[in-house]
């Protein structure tokens, strides 16, 4: 299938600091893409390149089959985008804002394409209030409006649910879902909440300090062959000796008093308890973890590791 | 371009700031015309008191022309910080505010928007000067009517008759316009350097007074320098009050001053096409 985008090694440094270095990656139609990373891992920079805010110092950006770059700016009419913070014309009504942003585009928006957005993100109603009488979530909501207003292929979201609360992050995960589901969009959406990616993105790509540390399909990043396994133990002390001498050791990543942690095939998780129990020791529970968070921070520490031993 | 442009200019008229500049202009002429018409026939007497040995002046001679121009006078350095007040804000205001790195991520080309903030910024200018010309002039004529009027000068006065003053007043208003606009190239210049919009007004306004003290200064030091600097030719707009019209003066200051207005406004589009806007 031919990619909406495909970025080809751009590197950007910020006085001496690499903010992303020789990064590569494609986005298909109808992908969610998961864009993760901490703070600072390059990822705002990265969108930032991508809409033509920030220039690259090396590499190439591709919309829809043809180089991008600040005299194409034409291609962002395929891209709705709303970077960091949903700022906009407070002293403004939201339609004020609405039109204005519909306005900057090639091609003539018809109000009802304005009222059917507004009614898509749920701000019908209160259109004509100021916008600096609107809550955070409120913003947020007029943002992907403006950002959808043009009917774009690509919606480019940052850190979308920053700042909400509870249902207005439960909102826009659901506003994520539907765009991709009934109204055939592809989604670029970032975020340090990673629970909020796992549960909305399709394929994504892990970001530490501004470069790719792992990318694919959110099945085959999950890896299913290694998995946390939190062993309860009473009492922990005793056995971490036996453990020592045993063949267990070097998978053992983690002890507490009463809970030891091992990173082990799925497969050994009977035998692991078999040998626990031979050994006398008292085996309170038995959980195994496999969220996208757990193998997103093992990802990144590797990397860090990595990076110190060099 | 037409629909940004309009765009463009119904963001400038909603904001109350934008407001403020007519305020002042009102304000100041008001004053202005209240303390004229309560004291001006001793101020006039005042800066008559070296000639009037010689002349004997008579009729009405504090008139809505004479009161106009002296308004204008004291208008010389507001005007241009009023200017700025909106020119200045014009990228810089917008970074601040977070939405210029909305309004670029939109298909619209960074020249195509430095343009039309700046077209747009003009066309504020020209209102501007249109109310000051009406505050300042007709509003001084309903008050004080007509008369011939009396330029005075440091080394000389000049009567005009009042039926040769109100085309002067057009080509001067039409010259300040055309001072001002490069005002407002100036602080957009600024402002693309900028992430709010304090920082360009404040430092457009250090520049006028600077190169105004500048251009005042008849020190032999600064004499070479003193025919290029901009706001030497701000002035030009007071030949139109001179006896003989110094047309070749007025038309190589306009031609000054258009040159610095396309030079601010080419480095404006120079700078902002590779700035990288991390707002």
């Amino acid at each position: 299938m031919e990619p909406i985008v495909e970025i080809q090694n751009i590197t950007k440094v910020f006085k001496k600091i690499n903010a992303v270095s020789d990064l590569s990656f494609s986005i298909h139609k109808g992908d969610v893409y998961g864009f993760l990373g901490q703070n600072g891992a390059g990822k705002s920079t990265t969108m930032r390149m991508l809409l033509g805010l920030i220039f690259p110092d090396s590499g190439r950006i591709i919309i829809n089959g043809q180089e991008f770059n600040n005299g194409k700016r034409h291609l962002l009419r395929h891209i709705g985008a709303i970077i960091e913070r949903p700022d906009m014309y407070g002293y403004l009504s939201g339609w004020d804002n609405l039109k204005i942003f519909a306005a900057l585009t090639d091609r003539s928006i018809p109000a009802t394409r304005l009222h059917a957005v507004l009614e898509q993100v749920g701000l019908k109603g209160r259109e004509k209030d100021k916008v600096k009488t609107y809550s955070y979530g409120m913003k947020q909501r007029l943002g992907i409006a403006i950002a959808l207003v043009h009917e774009p292929d690509l919606l480019i979201l940052d850190e979308p649910t920053n700042g909400l609360d509870p249902q207005g992050i439960a909102d826009i995960r659901e506003l994520i879902r539907s765009l991709s589901r009934d109204h055939g969009k592809t989604v670029l959406v970032s975020s340090h909440l990673l629970h909020e990616i796992e549960q909305v993105a399709t394929r994504m790509l892990v970001l530490h300090k501004g470069k790719k540390i792992a990318e694919g399909m959110l099945s085959d990043l999950l890896n299913p062959n290694e998995m946390l396994v939190q062993v309860g133990v009473i009492p922990a002390g005793q056995v971490q000796a036996r453990i020592a001498a045993s063949s267990w050791q070097p998978m053992l990543v983690g002890a507490s008093a009463d809970q030891l942690t091992f990173k082990l095939h799925k497969d050994n998780i009977p035998e692991l308890n078999r040998w626990l129990v031979m050994n006398g020791v008292n085996v309170t529970e038995i959980r195994s973890k496999h969220s996208l968070e757990d193998h997103f921070l093992s990802l990144t520490n590797d990397q860090a590791t990595a990076t110190r031993a060099i | 371009m037409i629909r940004l442009l309009q765009l463009e200019l119904y963001k400038i008229f909603r904001r109350p700031r934008t407001y403020i500049s007519f305020g002042v202009v009102t304000a100041t002429a008001i004053i202005f015309q209240l303390a004229m018409g309560s004291g001006g026939k001793e101020f006039f007497e005042f800066g008559m008191q070296d000639i009037s040995e010689q002349f004997n002046v008579q009729g009405n001679i504090i008139n809505g022309y004479l009161v106009a121009y002296l308004i204008l006078q004291s208008l010389l350095i507001q005007i241009p910080l009023l200017v700025a007040l909106v020119a200045g804000d014009t990228l810089a205001g917008e970074a601040n505010i977070g939405t210029l790195r909305l309004v670029l991520t939109r298909p619209i080309t960074r020249t195509q928007l430095v343009l039309i903030k700046f077209a747009a910024s003009t066309i504020y200018t020209i209102l501007l000067i249109t109310w000051l010309a009406v505050i300042a002039l007709f509003l001084s004529l309903a008050i004080f009517g007509e008369g011939d009027m009396i330029n005075l000068k440091s080394d000389a006065f000049v009567m005009i008759l009042k039926d040769d003053v109100i085309w002067r007043y057009i080509c001067a208003f039409g010259f300040a316009i055309l001072a001002m606009t490069t005002i407002a190239a100036l602080s957009m210049f600024l402002s693309a350097f900028a992430d709010n919009g304090i920082g360009p007004i404040i430092a457009t306004m250090g520049i006028v007074v600077v190169l105004t003290i500048l251009s005042s200064l008849e020190l032999p030091m600064f004499n070479a320098i003193n025919p290029y600097l901009f706001t030497a030719h701000m002035v030009g707009w007071k030949g139109f009050f001179d006896a003989d019209v110094p047309y070749a003066a007025i038309r190589h200051s306009a031609f000054i001053l258009l040159l610095y207005t396309g030079g601010f406004l080419g480095g404006t589009l120079y700078y902002f096409n590779r700035k990288d806007i991390n707002s």
